[in-house]
């Protein structure tokens, strides 16, 4: 891993040098919210620093969108014309996500890319780049501490293109593949080397972004885990977070590693199209089959079904980490006040 | 690249701050405002998946006329033309009062205001009103009658955390309506005291503390013998910061919500003892609807009326409403087959559509400008994510070409126009003048007047069950019946149609050694029927259940609807009936 | 890049009625390469989509010996079987596949075996029965059980006169309810085991139909002393992607469309959530 230092005042320049190759994604506040927007000549700098908010959704929405049209046809004379639409061949950077989401990134790339390639994830996976800033202070509903997410990301554990080290007036910039490496060979002259008493400071943030995040309320994860593969959780249990789901799929919108999706299908006269969209186990219709029978009728179960997919060995042993980053959407998206934090805690309460 | 455009969802009376997000013309998703008072960075399904019912293909590109059985497409100028001879027609056979005007919780403020001034200077005809008749009108005269012309102090979404006792009336008003049961589970964790009343509960979530195996009609009676109650529950339910919540499509008649009411504010109550109530709709604009004037003018008749035995009504134009799925009863639905002449302005492929002489495009509620009034008396601003699809054209659009042909004149006004006079002749919406005040996040609230206890109403309490109950809850808004959720991919699986059957308990099936599809004879004082059986465990004991849209074997066991004399409407009762086996 | 959900146009060759509710559509592929070169395992299924209306999974039920053209048995019962239904020889629909783990063949070899199904489990038996009467030498005992629940329901009825003359396999069927013109068998397909002179021992048993009757069936052969993994049936799940990706038809930790829909009694009982 290769570490240069960029001194904030430059990270524009760098990021309009960048900007000539590749289309940039930054966060920006619109109507007081923040999403993850094409770069337009303006940067937020507190939205690209250590203790910077998420984001709503997580960047998942740009290589797995919320829907996208798989492929249209147009019927003539007998025959019909299918036309898969046109991929976005730009090669793009997603600048400032954060730790929890570059894992989440890399988690649904294992599901996507593998054993039955994704071709529309990949088109739209494949040009990206990914700059993520290290957390150095925990936001509300973070936990990523307790699912391996964050707040730092480390080369032995977890793969990703560049981090970025806040450290006041500079960034420690640390490249760890070659796309990574790319981005900083466009111009050499715009970073430094750093000098030990920098690498020295960088650990010190990361040591005491550890204890802040520490310091929240933690979640065990492995008392969950081992609860829910050994099957030993009460079905009263299951019962009662059941009944504070609300089913309305928020939770499995706007968390990094949920990638299920439904099909939709329309036409009228000679053309249609069919297209995909997010879905939600959440939904009693997810399981219904077209005779009426329901593998999962009661709520309850497919709550279960939900935190079995997310916790359990076996899947863990399949998607080689649990899917969840500690990213904490799920604690805002959801109304019955179930997201991972309580249902993990009541799990270990028994 | 994707757009935000930051709207109002238009499901249901929430009234969600949500962004529809777009790509060119599609609609490719949907996402929760997070610093929006009601939907807090949350949605329900039906918000989640908006995006897909605008991605349908069903809508009406241009308009159609009735040829014979068929409807055929034809241009605009043609289709206006039939409808303004036919109305030219009718006014000169019949006069102004053989043509009624149908409004619509499911458009705007501003569109529902122009179709009253519409229907009073162009037509000249005071039969006025919405579908709303039967599913929510009941709830809204009483809350009139207590809050002298509006609804005064309803409650606000978010005040509902706060509060110390909640009362809910039907599982539904919780689950169906996740910003209001957020709340509810929020107050739960901080120590209030929820009860829910429900006859059709066999089992309460475990946030509720109490259920109390009571429709709404029969609660004031409940509240009053005290000694009925558990005494905590009593004693809660009569302290300060109550907030009651309901569903308003299913009050019945008006007189069982204000002695509900009465029975919950003591005599000697100050003004801030009165419950905070939160009537909840499956129309979105239900309230504003009708506070723009949806409602018969002076010697007009209600649509319950309109579609009786002896009405001069022969024509009905209907603007964005599925009305022929909105009907109570049997005889309404001949009537209303047997018209002369009906014209619809709606945005997909409906029943009501289907059986029209004419059909005209209108926009979706994501495709136009205006205001919708939410549960809490929120007034709040739509934004298009694009312009409207293919060639339909606005209500207001319509309205002028029409009153033109006729030889009127409708003046063309803006949104911003137009509230502007409704924020002078419609009272308390004084505040939308300020368009300002209307771009924050969160709207305006109408200001509550001064709250007066209500009048002491009569109500025959309900005869002790005997044998079975007979529960028959007003499905006409039902989501199964809403084309907007058959035209979502997902929401269409999620709410199945229900199949012709009464709903019994499991345990009384057994009992009555009746199987899953096998009909049972249903027996009221006033007649039978014999239907078959589906099973549900959600379905107390003793308790039998039909959906009010099953008008046949409802009206076989209740005879004639019940009347609602305050709000000139019907409804179909609860009923004592025996079961046996067929 | 290959990609995994778009269809490959597939004209319909044929249609045949098997019953009321049921037809039998033979495809193949419009464009010759896969024509040429289309091969399925039996056991396996097919994504077929009407276009604009749906797009649904089905069995392959012919013989996989003669693969360019293949045969599904479809039952009217939703909106893409009804549009299904609709369609004439010579019609378009959009075919993606073969998915799924497929039957065990090889293994199967030099053992007896018993195929059990039940109305409309015999279809995707047939993908299975056809490739093993080709080979009939390299088996031991073929006998099947078929049962349905009128003589109206029953699918492949000239197939089913062949079964019962020929000496190559033993063949039995039995109704629920019978009609005037019916003299075979009444009663559920478990009332024929008394009478079948089931061969137990170096046995594999195949049980394909309603789950209702599954659950039975494997009651009765586990009683009869059949190991649960020589019990070998499939499982349907609610399906969209066929590939292991939309998520629907996940049961425990494993899809239906990769792992499945052909699993051992054994692996049922392995799976975390109850199957049958």
């Amino acid at each position: 891993m290769e570490q240069v230092v960029l001194l904030k005042r430059e990270l524009k320049h760098w990021v309009d040098l960048i900007r000539e190759d590749f289309q940039v994604f930054v966060p920006s506040r619109v109507y007081g919210e923040t999403f993850f927007l094409p770069y337009a000549g303006h940067l937020e700098p507190d939205l690209l620093c250590g203790n910077a908010a998420l984001p709503y959704l997580p960047p998942k929405d740009l290589v797995f969108p919320q829907s996208e049209t798989l492929f249209s046809f147009t019927r003539n004379a007998g025959d019909v014309d299918l036309s898969v639409p046109e991929r976005p061949s730009e090669k793009r950077v997603f600048l400032g996500i954060r730790s929890c989401d570059t894992v989440g990134l890399h988690w649904l790339d294992h599901f996507y890319l593998n054993n039955f390639r994704d071709s529309y994830y990949q088109s739209r996976r494949d040009p990206v780049t990914l700059i993520s800033i290290a957390c150095s202070q925990p936001m509300k509903n973070c936990f990523c501490i307790c699912c391996e997410g964050g707040p730092f990301l480390h080369p032995e554990t977890t793969a990703f293109d560049i981090q970025l080290v806040d450290l006041e007036d500079h960034y420690l910039v640390e490249c760890n593949s070659e796309k990574g490496k790319a981005l900083v060979d466009l111009n050499r002259n715009l970073f430094s080397q750093p000098d030990p008493s920098m690498v020295e400071a960088r650990d010190q943030v990361e040591i005491k972004s550890h204890t802040r995040f520490l310091q929240e309320p933690t979640s065990y994860m492995s008392a969950a885990i081992r609860r829910i593969t050994s099957n030993s959780v009460p079905p009263e249990v299951w019962t009662e977070l059941g009944e504070r789901c609300f089913d309305d799929g928020g939770c499995t919108f706007v968390c990094p590693c949920c990638s299920c999706f439904g099909v939709g299908y329309t036409a009228k006269g000679e053309t249609g199209c069919h297209y995909r969209f997010w879905d939600s186990c959440d939904y009693s219709g997810f399981t219904r089959e077209v005779s009426g029978h329901n593998p999962r009728a009661e709520k309850g179960e497919r709550f279960k079904r939900r935190f079995f997919h997310k916790l359990s060995y076996h899947y863990v042993k399949k998607d080689v980490r649990i899917g969840c980053v500690g990213c904490g959407r799920c604690i805002t998206a959801c109304p019955g006040e179930v997201g991972m934090p309580a249902v993990v805690e009541r799990l270990r309460r028994g | 690249m994707i757009k935000n455009t930051p709207t109002i969802c238009s499901f249901c009376s929430n009234g969600c701050g949500m962004f529809i997000r777009s790509d060119g013309k599609e609609a490719v998703g949907c996402l929760p405002m997070t610093l929006h008072p009601v939907s807090e960075g949350r949605l329900c399904h039906r918000g989640w998946n908006r995006f897909q019912n605008l991605r349908s293909l069903n809508r009406f590109s241009l308009p159609l006329v009735r040829e014979g059985s068929n409807l055929k497409e034809a241009a605009w100028s043609e289709a206006l033309q039939k409808t303004t001879d036919k109305i030219s027609e009718l006014l000169s056979r019949y006069g102004p009062q053989s043509i009624g005007v149908i409004g619509s919780p499911w458009l705007t403020n501003e569109d529902n205001y122009r179709i009253a001034q519409f229907s009073l200077d162009i037509l000249g005809t005071s039969h006025l009103d919405g579908s709303y008749r039967f599913s929510g009108a009941s709830a809204l005269t009483a809350l009139d009658g207590l809050f002298s012309g509006s609804f005064g102090s309803l409650a606000t979404i978010p005040a509902i955390a706060q509060s110390p006792t909640i009362l809910v009336i039907g599982k539904e008003s919780c689950r169906d309506f996740s910003p209001v049961g957020s709340r509810l589970i929020k107050a739960f964790l901080h120590g209030s005291t929820l009860v829910l009343a429900d006859p059709l509960c066999a089992r309460k979530e475990h946030f509720f503390k109490y259920l109390l195996p009571h429709p709404l009609q029969s609660l004031a009676a409940v509240f009053k013998d005290k000694e009925s109650l558990p005494p905590e529950v009593s004693t809660r339910l009569f302290e300060p910061g109550l907030a009651l919540i309901f569903l308003a499509d299913q009050v019945g008649s008006a007189a069982s919500l204000l002695s509900l009411l009465h029975s919950l504010s003591p005599q000697s109550a100050t003004e801030n003892h009165l419950p905070l109530v939160l009537p909840l709709s499956r129309a979105p604009n239900l309230k504003g609807a009708w506070d723009m004037g949806i409602r018969p003018l002076e010697n007009g008749l209600t649509l319950h009326e309109m579609l009786g035995e002896e009405s001069e009504v022969k024509a009905l134009l209907i603007f964005g409403d599925d009305l022929l799925n909105h009907l109570v009863t049997s005889s309404m639905l001949v009537k209303f087959r047997n018209l002369e002449f009906v014209s619809v302005a709606d945005r997909f492929f409906t029943d009501t559509a289907r059986m029209a002489h004419c059909v005209l495009p209108i926009p979706l509620l994501a495709e136009t400008e205006g205001t919708m009034t939410n549960s809490e008396g929120r007034v709040q601003k739509l934004r298009p994510f694009v312009d409207p699809r293919g060639e339909s054209r606005s209500v207001a659009h319509i309205l002028q070409d029409l009153s033109q042909r006729l030889g009127k004149d409708f003046p063309m006004l803006s949104e911003p126009e137009v509230r502007k006079e409704i924020s002078k002749n419609v009272f308390p919406y004084t505040a939308v003048a300020s368009e300002s005040d209307l771009e924050n996040v969160g709207g305006i609230l109408l200001p509550p007047p001064t709250a007066q206890l209500p009048c002491e109403p009569s109500e025959a309490a309900e005869q002790g069950p005997e044998g079975y109950r007979l529960l028959v809850p007003n499905t006409l808004y039902a989501w199964n019946r809403n084309q907007m959720i058959h035209e979502s991919p997902v929401l269409n699986i999620e709410y199945p149609g229900d199949r012709p059957a009464v709903r019994m308990n499991p345990l009384d099936a057994r009992e009555l050694k009746i199987r899953m599809g096998e009909k049972i004879r249903i027996r009221s004082d006033r007649g039978e029927t014999q239907t078959p059986v589906e099973v549900d465990e959600n379905i107390p004991s003793k308790v039998l259940m039909i959906p009010s849209h099953f008008v046949e074997p409802v009206e076989s066991l209740a005879g004639q609807a019940a009347q609602d004399r305050a709000t000139r409407t019907v409804f179909f009762p609860n009923l004592s009936v025996s079961v046996e086996k067929v | 890049m290959d990609n995994i959900y778009l269809p490959h146009k597939a004209i319909i060759t044929g249609i045949q009625d098997e019953t009321y509710d049921t037809k039998t559509f033979e495809f193949e592929f419009v464009e010759r390469a896969l024509k040429e070169n289309f091969r399925f395992l039996p056991g396996q299924f097919l994504e077929i989509s009407v276009l604009g209306i749906g797009e649904a999974p089905f069995g392959v039920v012919s013989n996989p010996n003669h693969p360019e053209r293949f045969r599904v048995t479809i039952r009217a019962v939703g909106s893409v079987t009804r549009a299904l239904h609709e369609l004439k020889t010579g019609d378009r629909v959009g075919i993606r596949g073969p998915f799924g783990n497929g039957f065990p063949f090889d293994e199967m070899k030099g053992k007896n075996i018993l195929f059990v199904a039940g109305g409309i489990g015999l279809p995707p038996l047939r993908s299975l029965i056809e490739p093993m009467l080709d080979s009939r030498s390299e088996f031991k005992d073929i006998q099947i059980l078929y049962g349905a629940r009128s003589p109206a329901d029953l699918v492949y009825t000239d197939r089913l006169k062949e079964w019962e003359k020929t000496p190559e396999i033993r063949f039995m069927m039995s109704v629920d309810v019978g009609d005037p013109a019916w003299t075979g068998n009444v009663g559920v397909v478990t009332t024929l085991f008394p009478k079948a002179g089931l061969m137990t021992q170096n046995a594999v048993a195949f049980v394909c139909g309603p789950p209702v009757m599954i659950r039975f069936v494997i009651l009765e052969l586990l009683g009869r002393g059949f190991a649960p993994e020589n019990i070998i049936s499939t499982l349907e799940r609610y399906m969209k992607c066929g590939v292991g990706k939309c998520g629907h038809c996940a049961v425990g930790h494993k899809y239906i469309c990769l792992d499945g829909p052909v699993f051992s009694y054994k692996d049922m009982m392995k799976l975390s959530e109850k199957v049958v």
